[in-house]
């Protein structure tokens, strides 16, 4: 089961499961991003290179207009997707 | 092919129709032998990743294939042994060294091949073989 909603601080918060099959969902939610703003990783259990597409596409865009997505409180097998993908060098990891 | 599932304690396996609406059946398989097994999260991260990969790839690249594709998971000793077959597809050997360049900068960084790459460096033992489009990608992942 995954979830990605917007808190009132503007904190993008994902929980459970970002697989090839919810990266529409993802997407959806993160193109209403138009500013800096933290990812928060806490509740996410799961991402495959399908999730990492979708918050590559995101940086990209947000980097046109000086922004970018700081990623916070990820577990450490995500990290080390991350870091095999070298992601770690493109976003910024709390 | 027709569906169909075969579990005991050792094998489990079961084919799947070529839809990205497949995945969450997919991942209740795994989930079902790891839970069996009692395989512990990071390997379990492993294995979800690397199915998912392999078969998204698979229904990504021959969606017109004429037949189902089979996930099969075999526990041997101390290690898990995943095959995937696609009994109806061109070759595309997965063990060949992928072009992602990791030192691109941020936007010539593209995700296609991601994937592959990332199970490259997660698996081994990672094996391919294709005779009569017949697909089989085979790996190895160790139980600490």
């Amino acid at each position: 089961m995954f979830d990605i909603r917007i808190n009132e601080q503007g904190d993008v918060i994902l929980s459970g499961r970002l697989d090839a099959s919810q990266t529409d969902r993802a997407t959806e939610i993160l193109n209403k991003v138009t500013g800096s703003v933290n990812v928060d990783f806490k509740d996410l259990q799961y991402i495959s290179s399908a999730g990492l597409g979708v918050l590559l596409a995101t940086q990209k865009r947000l980097g046109q207009s000086g922004n970018r997505l700081k990623l916070i409180n990820m577990a450490k097998n995500i990290r080390d997707v991350f870091h095999y993908a070298r992601f770690d060098m493109i976003f910024e990891i709390q | 092919m027709e569906q169909f599932t075969n579990v005991n304690s050792e094998i489990v396996e079961r084919t799947f129709q070529r839809s990205f609406d497949q995945l969450q059946d997919v991942f209740d398989l795994t989930n079902e032998f790891a839970i069996t097994h009692a395989i512990n999260d990071k390997v379990r991260y492993v294995l979800d990743l690397a199915v998912e990969e392999f078969f998204t790839n698979m229904v990504k690249y021959n969606p017109r294939g004429r037949s189902a594709l089979l996930v099969r998971m075999v526990l041997e000793q101390k290690e898990v042994i995943v095959h995937l077959v696609d009994p109806d597809s061109a070759a595309f050997d997965v063990t060949k060294e992928r072009s992602v360049d990791l030192q691109k900068s941020l936007d010539e960084r593209k995700p296609g091949g991601l994937g592959v790459f990332l199970v490259q460096k997660l698996v081994e033992n990672l094996h391919y073989s294709h005779h009569d489009r017949i697909s089989t990608i085979s790996f190895r992942l160790p139980l600490e």
